[in-house]
């Protein structure tokens, strides 16, 4: 029984050592590792925004061309007239 | 026999005396000539002097007589009108038959159809210069092209632009000609609308004239200038453009460099 307790409170030990993080890393990720992570969230999230950026623009530009196709059935403004000889005076 | 004699001399001295008595007839002075003066608006009229003996001669104006001359020649200052003039020669109470008449009474034609060049029709005027007579032509024929004053166009294709009259040295470079074309066209210019309609114009302006201008409206007149120095006048009657055509009244100055066209 004795044996067995002290087995035990080795076992136990040994486990609270075991999860213990190695020097330098907190809960099992280092911190340069979480830094970089960190860091590649930030461009993740810069790159979100610049996504809904184009995004924007591109539903802008897309009702713009729309907004031309619905007028296309209107009719075609004339093309400028050619430009007149220059009036000059004779006499 | 001596009596025979007799009445035979006294009769024919009767004879010479009565032939005697006859008027020798004044020969009418030859050659005469109306001119504009360099002011466009003086008529200077000359004649050859009578060879024979006279004391001068009379100058007439639309049959009036506005002058007696003992020297061949005279300047009609500034008339304002137009008209006929001769000239005769006198001697004492005797006065001979007249001279040519000459005329500076402006042509007029009425009633002319001018098409926009790419509409149905002749686009092209010409005054003819030996009797003033208007006549249309078409662009389309380089070889009318010494005949063609002016000429009206949109300066497009198609003729729902807006008119005007042109030059026809520019016609070469008209948008709406679209057939070969190239030949030794006249110049021309043009007043922009008279101040006065057509019937009241008496004198053309002396300046003002450019190479095409635009025809605007109805019942307006515009001042014409050729390329070799005569004047005319146009009057636009009425404009259709769904056609393409306008109808015009012309005039046209038979003495090259006058300005009066009154008529």
């Amino acid at each position: 029984m004795r044996k067995m307790a002290i087995l035990l409170i080795a076992v136990v030990a040994l486990m609270v050592i075991g999860c213990q993080p190695p020097e330098g890393m907190t809960g099992g990720v280092s911190q340069e590792a979480f830094d970089e992570l960190k860091t590649q969230v930030e461009t993740l999230q810069t790159d979100l925004d610049n996504v809904h950026a184009s995004l924007d623009q591109l539903i802008e530009d897309y009702n713009a061309l729309k907004a031309k196709v619905d007028k296309g059935s209107k009719p075609v403004p004339k093309p400028p007239a050619p430009s007149k000889p220059p009036k000059v005076k004779v006499k | 026999m001596k009596k025979l004699l007799g009445l035979t001399l006294a009769f024919a001295a009767l004879l010479i005396m009565v032939g005697c008595d006859g008027e020798i007839a004044l020969v009418a002075p030859a050659n005469f000539t109306i001119a504009a003066a360099t002011n466009e608006v003086d008529v200077v009229l000359d004649w050859d002097a009578v060879t024979e003996e006279v004391d001068g001669y009379y100058l007439y104006f639309n049959t009036a007589a506005i002058g007696t001359l003992t020297t061949a020649g005279y300047t009609h200052v500034d008339p304002q009108e137009t008209g006929t003039y001769y000239v005769t020669a006198y001697l004492d109470e005797d006065e001979s038959d007249p001279s040519t008449t000459e005329s500076t009474a402006p042509i007029i034609a009425d009633n002319i159809t001018l098409a926009e060049i790419n509409a149905t029709g002749n686009s092209g005027l010409g005054w003819s210069r030996t009797d003033g007579s208007a006549t249309t032509y078409t662009m389309g024929d380089a070889t009318n092209a010494a005949l063609i004053d002016f000429y009206f166009s949109d300066w497009a294709v198609g003729h729902a632009g807006t008119y005007e009259f042109y030059t026809p040295d520019l016609v070469e470079t008209d948008p709406g000609v679209t057939w070969p074309m190239s030949g030794t066209w006249n110049s021309c210019s043009f007043t922009e609308v008279l101040a006065d309609p057509f019937d009241d114009v008496t004198v053309l302006p002396a300046s003002g004239y450019y190479n095409h201008t635009e025809v605007t409206a109805t019942s307006a007149a515009y001042g014409v200038y050729t390329g070799n120095d005569y004047f005319g006048m146009v009057e636009v009657k009425s404009i259709n453009t769904t056609t393409g055509q306008i109808e015009v009244r012309v005039a046209f100055q038979p003495v090259q460099g006058l300005r009066i066209i009154e008529h």
